[in-house]
Order: C-alpha cells, then sequence, then structure tokens
C-alpha cells in the first residue's frame, strides 16, 4: 500500500494502520508492507494485494473497517470471503474517487493488465523516473540494493557489485542482494574492482544520452554539468532542486517520497561529474513527508558509512544536507534557490552570471531538479543510447506528468517524448466525461500555456510544445472540457503567479496585477476593447521586463488563451461567457420540465429559490450567487444556465 | 592574439573591462540611461526596469544595470520598443503609488500658486515668506482674492473631512498686508535684454505677461483700447466685490516693476499688428473676449448688453435703469448687472434663466448674495421677443422645460408650448454672454478658433512668428485667473522666443494625485492638524449693500487666517521635486491615469527623529535595505510579502528609529521618490518637522 502524500490525505495510513492491526489480531499468513506510488490516483487509496499463490489483486475504495475484513478475505477462511464480497460492491461504488462512471463499480481490478481501463492507463507509460513503481518499500536500502539501486554509483566510482551488500557496522548482516542477470551488466558483477569512471566519461554519457532538464527550462543536462565542471577553484556545489511550487504539480514529491536513493544516487553521480564534494536537497517546507523520507534515507546511508568522506564506501567524499525551502514558488527559481539557501529572501537576479559559474557562495554551483537527477542512474546503468533511443530528436527519454482535469483517469504518469498530448488525454486518460467535450490542456503550470484541443496531436516534446505557445514546464497537465471559461482559466493562474511573484521587478510585481485586474474586468463584464488591447500589450511588456523566469512567464497563460481562444475574450466584451463560468455573466432559470420536487429550493445556499411544491420553481436571480448547486442537484436537468 | 570586438551601443562602438556593466560602459560613452533602483557601488537590484536596453539577438529587455558588457554584444538604449517599456514600466509603479507629487489644490489652481507652501507659512506666523510665495505665482492676488471662484477649493482634501480650506480668502489675507505693508515683497529682476514686447490688452492676461515678462528682463509696452488698465477687473467686475483702490493698487505695483502703459490706443484703430511686430521684438494679444452677444430674438437691440452697462458704472455717469429692471441671462455677469441694478435703486430686479439653479455657470454664493439683496431669479424662462410701447419695454417669454443633455453636458431647454407671458420693464439687460469681437480684418493672417485667436495650446504662439495670444481672446469668455496663468504661460514661451531657445511653454511636472482617500488614510493626514470648521468670511451688513458699492467680503482678521491655515493638511511631498521617479515620469511624458486599480494605502510614519517614512511610495528598490545592511545596523530594513502586498519594513514591528540608528539620513538620499525622505524638507515635511 502506497503511503506517499497523496494517497496519505485519501485517508491510506489510517487504512495501513487497520490492516496491520488485524493482521496482528487474526495472525493471518500475511505482512504489510509500504510501497511506493502507482501513480493511479483516481483509484487511491489503492492496495494490491499479493495472495498466497502468487496472485496479485488491487482493492481500491477502501475504509479502515473494510481493510479490516480484507485480511479475513484474502487469508482467512474461505467463506468470509463471498459474503464481505457482495457486502463492499454495495458500498464501494460512491467512495471510488474520481471514478469512471462507465466502469462498473468493482472493489477488485483482478489484474492490471485484465482491467480495460487499468491496462490503457499504464499501456503507454514507460517508467523510468518511476522504475519498479509500486512495489518497493521506500526506505529499504536494501531491496533498493536489490533493485539496482546505487549500481550505477558504484560503477562510476568504479566499485564492484558485491561491495554494496556490506550490513551498517553494528547491525547483523542482513540478507545477501540477489543480482539480477537480466539488468546488470557484465563489468558490475565480476565482483572484481574495476575502473571508476572518470568526470568526463560520465559527463559524455549524460551528453549523449540527450536529457534535458526536467525543472522547466529544459536545458540540456550534460551541457550544464560540463559549464559547472570547467570552472575554475576546487569548490563546487550540486544541489537538488524540490521546491516544486507549482499548483497540481507533484511529480518531485512522489519521486522524493517514493524513491529517494535514486535521487540520492542521482544527485551524488552529479556530483562526481563536476567534482563538488557537498550536496544539498532544496525540499520544499510543505512536504514535510518527502523530507522525512529523503532524511532518513541519508540517515540509512550514513549508518552503513556510505556518505561523508566515503561515499559508498569509496574515497570519494560527499557530504549530503537539506535545506528546507522558504515556501514561495519563486524560491524554486535558481537564483533565487541559492539566496534562500544562503539565508537570504527568496529573491531572484539577474543571470548572467549563471549558478554554473558563480552560483552558491558565489562558487560554481549545479543545480538539477529531482526528475533530472532521478533519470541519471538509470542512464549510467542502461547506456546513454537505450535512453536515447526513446523520445524524438530533441526530446530523449521521458518525463512524467500529473495528469489532472476533467478526464477520467487521472494520476501521475511516466511516458515517453513524443507521446502526443491526444494519446495522453484519451489513451491514458480515457478521454472526458461523457456528454462532454475535450477543449484544451493547459500544459506547463502557470508558466505555461493553453493547447485548443485541435492541437492535441502535437507530440510532448520541448520544442513542439514551445512552437505552440506553451512550455513542458515541470510537468503539470490539466485536461479542460468544455465547460471552462479560459478567461477564467487565464485568470486563475495570473492570481496565482501574481501571489507568488517575489515583488522585485515593477512588471512583475505591478504589471501581472494590472493585468489580472483587466482579466477581472472582463469576467465581470465590465471590460471595453481598450482593455483587452491593452491586456495584450502588457502581457507582452510583462514577459519583455521581468527579471526571472517567473515574470517572464506569467503572461503565458494570457497570451495563449488570446491566441486560441480570443472568441471567447471577446464575448467577454459583450458581456458573455460561452462556457457558461462567470457568475457575473450567467443566469440560472429553472425550465419547463421542473415537476416541483423542491430539491433545489431546499439546498440552495442563499435561499434564492422559493419552496413550491408540485409547481414549477423560480430562481430569484437577485439573490443567486451562481453557485451552480441546484444545477448540480436536480434530478430532472432542468435547470439552465444563459 | 586579436582584440576582443568592442561593445556597439547605439552605433557608438567601446572596448569593454572585465567585470563591466552595459550601463557603465554607456555612461562611459556619455550615453545616458535613466535608472531609478541603481546605486552607484551597490550590487545591482535589478528591479525597476527603467535602464532597460535591447541587445541584438535575445529576445525581450535587460536590465543594463546589471548586465555584464560582453564583447560584441550591439545594443540599444533608446528604441521604441525600450521607451515604451520604461513608459509603461512608470506608469505601473504610478498607478501603486500612494501620495501626491503636489498638493490637489495646487493642480487645481490654473496660476498652480504653491498653495501648501504659503499656507504653511501663514500657519508658522511666516507672513513674509507666504507674500513672497503669492507674489512670485499669482499676478494680482489681491484682485484674485476676491474674484476668483477658487477652483482650488474644490480639490482640497478637507473637503472630505469638513469644508475646503478658505484658499483664495487665505491668499486675498497675504496680498492685502502686502498691498498696505510699508516695505512691501519686491521681486529682483533679471538684467535687462534689450528686448521689447508690445502686450495688447492690459487685463489680467496682459499684465500677468507683463510681470513675468519683466522679471525675466524683457521691456513691456502695455497698450489698452480703455483708458484705464485691469480690462473686465475693472470694466466688468462691479466695485463692491473688487474695490478699485485694489485693483489700483496692483496694476501700480506692476507699472513700478517697469511696464510702460499706452491706453486709449485701440489695435485695429490706432494700431495695427503690423506695425507692432515692426517695432517690437515680439507681440503678445491679450484682448479679452469684449464684445457682447445679444438676446437673439426680435427686438433684441432694445436691450442693453450687460458689458455696456457694467462699463459705464466705472466709466460714465451712472446709468438710468428705472424701477422694473430685467436681466436676462444666469451667468456671473447676469448676477453683478442684477446687484448693480439694486444698488441703482431699482424697486424690483428680476433675473430669468432658462435653465435651473443647477445649471447655473456661476457661483452659488453669488447666486445666494443678490437674492440676499433682493434680486428675484425665475429659472426655465427664456424670452422671445422685445417691443417698446409708450416709452416701456414689454419683454415676451415663454417658459422652459430641460430635456437631454446638449453638448457642454447640461440639460438642454426646450420650450413649454402655450406658455408664452409678458412682462413690463423700464429697462432689460442681457447678460447672455461675451465673445471675442476682434477678427481678421484687424489683423490680416492670424488664424482664427471657433472660440477666437487661434494658438498652439501648449506654448501659445499664434500662426504668426513672434505673435502669441493669451486669455479670453483665445478662450472666449473664462476666468480671470486662467487668464493670469495664460499670461504667465505667454510670458514663458515668449522668453524663450525671445532669446532664440525652442519654444516649449512650461511642461509640467506628472502630478501623481491620490484621489479620495479611505478613512485610515484620511486619519493618518489627519494626525498632524487641529480640526476646526472652515472660518466664516465677515460681510458688509446688509442694510449697506443695498445701497453703497462698497466692498462686501471684508477679509480675514490676522487671528482668522491663523486659524484657518492650521487646517491645511500640508498635502504634497516633501521629496517631489528631486523625485527621481517623477523627473522621469515627466521626462517620458506618462499618463499617471493609464492604469487604474488596487493601490497600496497612504501611510506615515514620523516616529523617526530625522526621517519620514512613507511606505507607499515605495518602489522595492532595496536601497535603503543595503544602506542599513552597509552601516551595520542591527535591525534594518528588509522586504516583506508576495506579489503585490510586497514592501519594505523594519522588521519585527520594530520602530523606524531602532532600524536605522546611523544611515536614515543616508537612507532618504538614496531612496530615488519620497518613500523615505528627510524631515524638514518641502511642504509635508516642513510642518511636520
Ligand atoms: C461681469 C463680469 C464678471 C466677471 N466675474 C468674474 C469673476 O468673478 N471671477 C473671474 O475669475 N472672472 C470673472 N470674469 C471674467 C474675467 O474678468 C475675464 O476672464 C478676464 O478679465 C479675462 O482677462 P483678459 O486679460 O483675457 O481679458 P480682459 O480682461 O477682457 O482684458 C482685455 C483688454 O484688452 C483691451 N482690448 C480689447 N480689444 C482691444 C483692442 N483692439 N486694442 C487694444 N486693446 C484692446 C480691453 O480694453 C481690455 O482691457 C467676469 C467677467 C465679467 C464680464
Ligand atoms: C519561478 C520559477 C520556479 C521554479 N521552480 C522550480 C521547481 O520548483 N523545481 C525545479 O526543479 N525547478 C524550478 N525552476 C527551474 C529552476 O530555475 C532551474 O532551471 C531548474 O531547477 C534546473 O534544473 P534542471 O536543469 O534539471 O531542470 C523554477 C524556475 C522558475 C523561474
Ligand atoms: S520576475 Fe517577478 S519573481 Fe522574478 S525577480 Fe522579478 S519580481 Fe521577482
Ligand atoms: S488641505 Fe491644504 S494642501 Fe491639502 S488640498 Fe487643502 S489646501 Fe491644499
Ligand atoms: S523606501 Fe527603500 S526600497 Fe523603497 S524606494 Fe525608497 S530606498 Fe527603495
Ligand atoms: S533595473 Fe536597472 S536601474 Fe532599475
Amino acid at each position: 500500500m502506497c503511503l506517499d502524500s497523496c494517497c496519505v490525505a485519501k485517508g491510506t495510513d489510517r487504512i495501513f494502520r487497520a490492516l496491520q492491526e488485524s493482521v496482528a489480531r487474526t495472525g493471518a499468513a500475511a505482512s504489510v508492507k509500504r510501497v511506493g506510488c502507482v501513480g493511479a490516483c483516481y483509484r487511491t487509496p489503492m492496495i494490491e494485494v499479493v495472495t498466497a499463490n502468487r496472485r496479485r489483486l488491487a482493492y481500491t475504495g477502501l475504509t479502515p473497517a473494510q481493510a479490516g475484513e480484507l485480511v479475513h478475505t484474502e487469508y482467512g477462511p474461505r467463506r468470509w470471503a463471498r459474503r464481505l464480497r457482495q457486502l463492499w460492491t454495495r458500498g464501494l461504488d460512491n467512495l471510488l474517487v474520481e471514478s469512471d462512471p462507465a466502469q462498473p463499480p468493482a472493489e477488485e481490478v483482478a489484474s492490471p493488465r485484465r482491467d480495460p481501463g487499468v491496462a490503457a492507463f499504464f499501456g503507454r507509460q514507460v517508467h523510468i523516473a518511476m522504475e519498479h513503481y509500486g512495489r518497493l518499500d521506500p526506505l529499504d536500502l536494501d531491496e533498493c540494493l536489490a533493485h539496482d539501486g546505487f549500481q550505477a554509483l558504484a560503477r562510476c566510482l568504479g566499485l564492484p557489485a558485491g561491495h554494496l551488500t556490506g550490513a551498517p557496522p553494528g547491525e547483523p548482516a542482513k540478507r545477501p542482494v540477489p543480482s539480477d542477470p537480466a539488468t546488470a551488466d557484465p563489468r558490475g558483477t565480476t565482483g572484481h574492482p574495476v575502473q571508476a569512471w572518470a568526470p568526463d566519461q560520465i559527463i559524455a554519457a549524460i551528453e549523449q544520452s540527450g536529457v534535458r532538464g526536467r525543472g522547466g527550462a529544459g536545458f540540456p543536462t550534460g551541457q550544464k554539468w560540463r559549464v559547472v565542471c570547467q570552472q575554475p577553484g576546487d569548490t563546487r556545489y550540486v544541489i537538488c532542486n524540490g521546491d516544486e511550487g507549482d499548483p497540481g504539480a507533484f511529480m518531485d514529491r512522489m519521486i522524493l517520497e517514493s524513491f529517494p536513493y535514486r535521487v540520492i544516487e542521482g544527485l551524488a553521480i552529479a556530483a562526481l561529474a563536476v567534482g563538488a564534494h557537498e550536496g544539498i536537497f532544496y525540499i520544499r517546507h510543505e512536504y514535510p513527508n518527502a523530507l522525512e523520507r529523503v532524511r532518513a534515507a541519508l540517515a540509512q546511508m550514513e549508518r552503513r558509512g556510505w556518505l561523508g568522506d566515503h561515499l559508498l564506501g569509496s574515497d570519494y567524499a560527499l557530504r549530503l544536507s537539506i535545506k528546507e525551502g522558504a515556501g514561495a514558488f519563486v524560491c524554486g527559481e535558481e537564483t533565487a534557490l541559492i539566496a534562500s539557501v544562503e539565508g537570504r529572501r527568496g529573491m531572484p537576479r539577474l543571470r548572467p552570471p549563471f549558478p554554473a559559474q558563480a552560483g552558491l557562495w558565489g562558487k560554481p554551483t549545479l543545480i538539477n531538479n529531482v526528475e533530472t537527477l532521478a533519470l541519471v542512474p538509470w542512464i549510467i546503468r542502461h547506456g546513454a543510447a537505450a535512453f536515447a533511443a526513446i523520445g524524438t530528436a530533441s526530446s530523449k527519454g521521458t518525463k512524467v506528468f500529473a495528469l489532472a482535469g476533467k478526464i477520467r483517469r487521472a494520476g501521475l504518469i511516466e511516458i515517453p517524448m513524443g507521446t502526443t498530448l491526444r494519446e495522453i488525454v484519451e489513451d491514458i486518460g480515457g478521454g472526458v466525461a461523457a456528454g462532454r467535450k475535450f477543449k484544451a490542456v493547459q500544459i506547463g503550470g502557470p508558466s505555461g500555456g493553453c493547447v485548443p484541443a485541435r492541437l492535441a496531436d502535437t507530440p510532448v516534446d520541448y520544442e513542439s510544445l514551445r512552437d505552440i505557445g506553451a512550455i513542458m514546464g515541470s510537468g503539470g497537465l490539466v485536461v479542460l472540457d468544455d465547460t471552462a471559461c479560459m478567461v477564467d482559466i487565464a485568470r486563475y493562474f495570473l492570481q496565482f503567479t501574481q501571489n507568488q511573484s517575489c515583488g522585485k521587478c515593477t512588471f512583475c510585481r505591478v504589471g501581472t496585477k494590472r493585468m489580472l485586474e483587466l482579466l477581472e474586468r472582463l469576467c465581470a463584464g465590465r471590460a471595453k476593447r481598450t482593455h483587452l488591447d491593452e491586456l495584450e500589450r502588457l502581457a507582452r511588456q510583462v514577459t519583455q521586463g521581468s527579471l526571472c523566469g517567473l515574470g517572464k512567464t506569467a503572461p503565458n497563460p494570457v497570451l495563449s488563451t488570446l491566441r486560441y481562444f480570443r472568441d471567447e475574450y471577446e464575448a467577454h466584451l459583450n458581456g458573455r461567457c460561452p462556457a457558461g463560468k462567470c457568475p457575473a455573466l450567467i443566469r440560472y432559470v429553472v425550465k419547463d420540465n421542473c415537476t416541483g420536487c423542491t430539491i433545489c429550493a431546499q439546498r440552495c445556499p442563499v435561499n434564492a429559490i422559493p419552496l413550491t411544491p408540485y409547481q414549477r420553481h423560480v430562481i430569484d436571480l437577485d439573490l443567486c450567487t451562481r453557485c451552480n448547486t441546484c444545477r448540480e442537484v436536480c434530478p430532472h436537468d432542468a435547470i439552465e444556465v444563459k | 592574439m586579436t582584440a576582443p570586438p568592442p561593445i556597439l551601443i547605439d552605433g557608438r562602438s567601446a572596448d569593454v573591462q572585465p567585470g563591466e556593466t552595459i550601463l557603465q560602459v554607456a555612461r562611459r560613452l556619455g550615453i545616458a540611461i535613466p535608472t531609478l533602483c541603481h546605486v552607484e557601488g551597490f550590487a545591482p537590484s535589478a528591479s525597476c526596469y527603467l535602464c532597460a536596453v535591447q541587445i541584438e539577438g535575445r529576445p525581450n529587455l535587460w536590465p543594463s544595470c546589471a548586465m555584464p558588457a560582453a564583447p560584441g554584444m550591439v545594443v540599444f538604449t533608446d528604441s521604441d520598443t525600450v521607451r515604451e517599456a520604461r513608459k509603461t514600466a512608470l506608469e505601473l509603479l504610478i498607478s501603486d503609488h500612494a501620495g501626491d507629487c503636489v498638493g490637489p489644490c495646487r493642480t487645481g489652481c490654473p496660476a498652480r500658486l504653491d498653495i501648501p507652501q504659503f499656507i504653511a507659512s501663514i500657519a508658522a506666523g511666516e507672513d513674509g515668506k507666504a507674500a513672497q510665495i503669492v507674489t512670485d505665482d499669482l499676478t494680482l492676488p489681491a484682485s484674485l482674492g476676491r474674484v476668483c471662484p477658487r477652483l482650488c477649493e474644490q480639490r482640497c482634501r478637507q473637503c472630505e473631512v469638513e469644508e475646503a480650506l478658505s484658499i483664495r480668502n487665505l491668499h486675498r489675507f497675504t496680498a492685502d498686508q502686502q498691498r498696505l505693508a510699508v516695505r512691501p515683497y519686491r521681486p529682483t529682476r533679471a538684467q535687462p535684454t534689450g528686448k521689447r514686447v508690445a502686450i495688447v490688452g492690459a487685463g489680467p492676461a496682459g499684465l500677468a505677461a507683463a510681470h513675468h515678462l519683466l522679471l525675466r528682463g524683457h521691456a513691456t509696452v502695455l497698450f489698452d483700447a480703455h483708458p484705464q488698465a485691469g480690462g473686465m477687473l475693472r470694466y466688468g467686475i462691479p466695485a463692491f466685490r473688487l474695490p478699485r483702490g485694489v485693483l489700483d493698487a496692483e496694476i501700480r505695483w506692476i507699472r513700478e516693476l517697469g511696464a510702460e502703459f499706452r491706453l486709449a490706443q485701440r489695435l485695429g484703430r490706432d494700431l495695427s499688428l503690423d506695425t507692432l511686430r515692426r517695432d517690437f521684438d515680439a507681440v503678445l494679444l491679450a484682448l479679452g473676449a469684449q464684445g457682447s452677444r445679444g438676446l437673439d430674438c426680435p427686438g433684441e437691440e432694445l436691450a442693453l448688453p450687460a458689458v455696456r452697462f457694467l462699463e459705464q458704472l466705472t466709466d460714465g455717469p451712472a446709468p438710468e435703469v428705472g424701477a422694473d429692471v430685467v436681466v436676462v441671462g444666469g451667468g456671473n455677469t447676469a448676477m453683478d448687472a442684477s446687484r448693480c441694478a439694486v444698488r441703482l435703486g431699482a424697486q424690483s430686479v428680476r433675473v430669468l434663466y432658462r435653465r435651473t439653479r443647477r445649471e447655473m455657470p456661476c457661483l452659488m454664493e453669488e447666486v445666494e448674495a443678490a437674492e440676499a439683496e433682493g434680486v428675484q431669479i425665475e429659472y426655465l424662462v427664456a424670452p422671445l421677443r422685445l417691443e417698446r410701447a409708450n416709452g416701456q419695454l414689454r419683454l415676451t417669454c415663454q417658459r422652459m422645460e430641460l430635456g437631454a443633455p446638449d453638448a457642454s453636458g447640461r440639460a438642454r431647454p426646450v420650450p413649454v408650448p402655450g406658455s408664452e407671458f409678458t412682462i413690463p420693464a423700464s429697462c432689460v439687460i442681457a447678460a447672455i454672454g461675451q465673445s471675442v469681437d476682434f477678427e481678421a480684418g484687424h489683423a490680416p493672417g492670424l488664424n482664427f478658433s471657433k472660440w477666437g485667436i487661434a494658438v498652439d495650446s501648449r506654448t501659445l504662439a499664434t500662426n504668426l512668428p513672434g505673435v502669441f495670444a493669451a486669455g479670453d481672446a483665445v478662450s472666449g469668455p473664462d476666468l480671470a485667473v486662467r487668464a493670469v496663468a495664460a499670461g504667465k504661460l505667454a510670458a514663458a514661451s515668449l522668453d524663450q522666443y525671445l532669446s532664440g531657445r525652442k519654444v516649449v511653454g512650461s511642461p509640467e511636472a506628472v502630478n501623481v494625485l491620490m484621489g479620495k482617500l479611505n478613512e485610515h488614510e484620511l486619519a493618518v493626514m489627519l494626525r498632524e492638524i487641529e480640526q476646526a470648521p472652515r472660518a466664516a468670511m465677515p460681510h458688509l451688513p446688509l442694510e449697506q449693500r443695498r445701497t453703497s458699492f462698497a466692498e462686501v467680503e471684508l477679509g480675514f482678521t490676522p487671528s482668522d487666517a491663523r486659524r484657518e491655515s492650521r487646517r491645511c493638511l500640508g498635502c504634497g511631498c516633501g521629496k517631489a521635486v528631486p523625485c527621481r521617479l517623477r523627473n522621469l515620469a515627466t521626462e517620458y511624458g506618462v499618463d499617471p491615469a493609464r492604469f487604474v486599480g488596487e493601490r497600496r494605502h497612504f501611510t506615515r510614519d514620523t516616529s523617526h527623529p530625522d526621517i519620514i517614512f512613507e511606505p507607499g511610495k515605495c518602489i522595492l528598490c532595496g536601497a535603503c535595505v543595503e544602506v542599513a545592511r552597509r552601516a551595520g545596523e542591527d535591525v534594518g530594513l528588509s522586504f516583506f510579502g508576495r506579489g503585490f502586498q510586497a514592501g519594505v519594513a523594519v522588521p519585527f514591528d520594530r520602530p523606524m528609529a531602532e532600524a536605522l540608528r546611523t544611515s536614515a539620513k543616508e537612507a532618504a538620499a538614496v531612496c530615488p521618490t519620497g518613500a523615505i525622505m528627510l524631515k524638514g524638507t518641502g511642504c509635508a515635511g516642513c510642518r511636520l518637522a
């Protein structure tokens, strides 16, 4: 069972405890294991059950009470099972999170392969950053080692593979790490000391793999490593950027929580490549679970003496520490991040000089994103060519996205570059709800753009997305259906960036505020054409006149919606919101087919609908706050938005 | 090795020293790039974006104060994109600027009298300083102190609390003190330039121009068709509002300054524009709007034009008006004419106005004064025809009602059918309006507009080289204070013309105004003053008013003036003059109203002994934060908040005096705006010091 933050938010921790208690109480021949993220958030809470005969079953939508019973079902006397299974079938349907209405209510997903939804969800994914997802206990170092953990680092350090089986001093030796002939490189399995990789060899591998930064900008990672490596002086730093501040994005949190050792390994390899002896995990304060896991993982490694003067027991010194983020979106920007690590307010400065030239304490500093680093061990283990074989000409490998919005199957997905947006939305995500139309995807978070459905065949790669006015960003992907008002969407994202600006630049602090006010004016139906022109002019100037990426990209949601959905802006000028979203521009009316059931009248939070049993109800538009409750509760679809 | 290629800035090349920014190289080349947040010697803040430049081959704009110069770069510091961006940056900063550059009152005064400053001087008992300000900024301050409709007071911030300050009466008080002083203030004149200007028309516009030209060292000769100078102030406005002694003294003061008067000389009859242009270095036409508009109905020639009537009162035997006087019109002239008729002994004085009281184009207190003196005003009445029968005049009128607004925005009166009626009168005075009675025939080649002489509104230059025009002659009938302001502007343009400089008029600095304050902001301002009601103006008793032309408003006593002056909130910024934000805004021609939206609140921290901190004016340049840090202040200043709410404050709510123990003065010096200013500077400062 996954105990990452988002699953915990859906109650998996309570279910986990209930399972543990139940196993203890019944003495069932079962163990309850915490694993990393599976990515199928739309099915959380989910439990995978491995039965005695190695059959794998997945259960979703459990409550703690039902969890206890599950132990009886699968590991108890058989006759319990049938009874309980029937019991759940009734209750579970409405517990399913964002469940797929088209699919029969099933409490049990027999095997991922056999459930068509699950099969489609996972079918197109390729897991590199999320390799072994949903199988390993995130903090079990031995299990990690058993699954290729730290092999890449060991190889770079020139350590024989057997080297990694050493137990922590003072602790009894654990079971030996079985080597996996399928993935292991012959050079690593010989058990004899092998030649350590030169920094240049590591960098070359990263360069050849074609991997580019997953933090948003997509700068070629190998090139960045080389710049840092080539700087004069002895002191350099490596920093793992785990500040992840985009609303709705939680890829990095998941990777840190589920695969902490993988990120540590990636950071260590980076340190080795650029010659750094100090590394910092910068993780945002709002991720206590991620902080906790990374801290615990570092502690585990320290216990084995694998950090500090002897990285993985080698002669290479690497000290790793954690810095809690200051809790602002802009602190993820690398120069602000450095200021924050140095104990100053997280405010960006002009680049050049780049951190690679003059970063932390003025020294060359390599900053990479969590996901970028998580890809590194795989690249080293499987070779640059294997990585470069995935993806498109300019964008290699895979990218993790947080797929969300008006879609049947939401979750964390890792897809090969070059997958089209349509494949993501329709195949992986299962499309939008029945009766709705797929309208656009908002990709790249608040710095990203809105891509209309007609451009959904665009492949996900850095250049293609840039060309259509969006960005890869750090991996937010929100699917919008025809109920979304694009002006409102632009307003929503701009509101976020406006609040998160460090406040330094004139354009970013005041310019985005004025843009936001213009959008609010549009949404309220109080805008004139001159306001629309002003919005566009200002958006371009904010892009031109901001210091850091936040300000430079803040207008993107506005510019891209203006580019593809100008007609909606025009409609707002004429006092109309085509999607029926902007409260000031819409009215709720009861149609003739109202049966007078009074449900809407009872549920209206502001009593705008007088109770008139058996008669057509009427909404008092002066009182109505456009909260949409009546429309949602009406059993006869008798309320429409005009 | 070949030398690295130089950097090209605006087409000029320079070598790049290691570590130099684009700004430094540009300054070395003498290329001016504006900056706000940059402080020489400090690490670049790069926040304001005023120093933005374009770099070839790169998207976006780059802050030159922080951008390292690199060989081979091609930089543009003054392209349209750059200028547009700078202008927008300034407009954005100003849209969130919680402060007034100058008091709203001052921006309301067409002549831009420095109101807060002279009032502060009165409050401080420095009458001499007050006189100096009033005399320098205004011409005819005592006369205007009686007749001006007080445009300034409408904008006075005290209106939001109580009633406006009695600004006009205060400058009347100061000017009267001067007039009666043994040794009045006399400004120093510049060295004579040898240039001579002919000013045609010795009304307020001509007199103001003469005043300011004389100060600049130019000789002036004023020509006027009337036997005495003063224009409408003498021949229009009655003596009970403006005693002739006051006007005479003010004209004498200008004569003593060096003006030469040639009276009873009419342009077009005794003089020609051509001769003036030949004999003088420049000419100013300040001829006023001396013509009268008729009743525009049959028999209009039987009515007496109000201007003629008022002129006779000044210049000739008092006209016979008889017992029943009817005045047609609703403006100041109608009020003056009717009040004069009362004083001439008419039994009944009726004013007929075609709209309602709300639409009357004159000060309500004039209407009230007229009514108090017995004038009856009838609204929504218009004349249809005027006839004479048996030595009696009969005026047939029609009732009106208000229809849709006309071009002036006022409701248009429309006749009510069948509502005609006739009234008898001994005299009908037409006070419908004045017009410019100077046409092309008198000045061949001169262009005219719909209202009068056509000019460039910025400089007041006419289409004829060396000929300028000002006052009612340009605008049509207007106000004395606008004529004074126009005369002052014409003097500035004439001075530029005479000295061979580019004629630009007197471009005004951009003024940020806070508009209406919320109650907290008002409370901050009120903290500094004593609250009191507006001082009342003592009046001549009514019995005496009806029978004499003696002045009605008697003027403030010194203690009235002192008390009234202490009500002033001292609006305006103590750093308005050196403020770099304002200077750049002026240079870039910003529109302070381009962006309207939420703005920070006005607050003021006066707790520090040396400085005033007004955080609503901060542009977040960080200079003060850095000054405090360098000075090793324990508490210092720091940034707080995110987004629009970001600002600079003393950490942990400590008092400002603790934050800046040793570096306050330096912080005030580096602060580019009035967010941190020294006490004792400027108007707000001087009173708060
Ligand atoms: C009855 C009345 C009451 C008013 N009350 C007020 C008031 O209360 N407050 C206020 O602010 N304003 C008032 N005004 C308006 C104000 O007086 C004028 O706006 C102001 O005087 C205009 O100044 P000016 O110098 O442009 O012209 P004027 O004052 O009209 O002066 C023009 C001068 O040019 C001379 N002139 C004209 N033609 C020739 C020529 N061809 N050759 C030589 N000389 C010539 C005239 O003799 C006159 O002296 C009032 C006006 C009138 C008529
Ligand atoms: C406003 C802003 C926020 C950012 N936030 C993050 C973040 O949360 N995580 C991250 O890895 N990169 C973030 N970045 C990008 C970093 O500045 C930097 O490019 C990245 O960490 C480099 O790593 P990469 O090359 O592996 O992508 C942000 C950039 C900007 C402008
Ligand atoms: S662009 Fe915005 S967030 Fe970035 S430095 Fe400028 S003000 Fe700060
Ligand atoms: S309070 Fe004083 S400074 Fe402010 S507007 Fe009124 S007169 Fe001017
Ligand atoms: S108060 Fe400080 S940060 Fe604000 S404008 Fe003045 S010097 Fe700059
Ligand atoms: S950004 Fe360069 S002076 Fe402000």
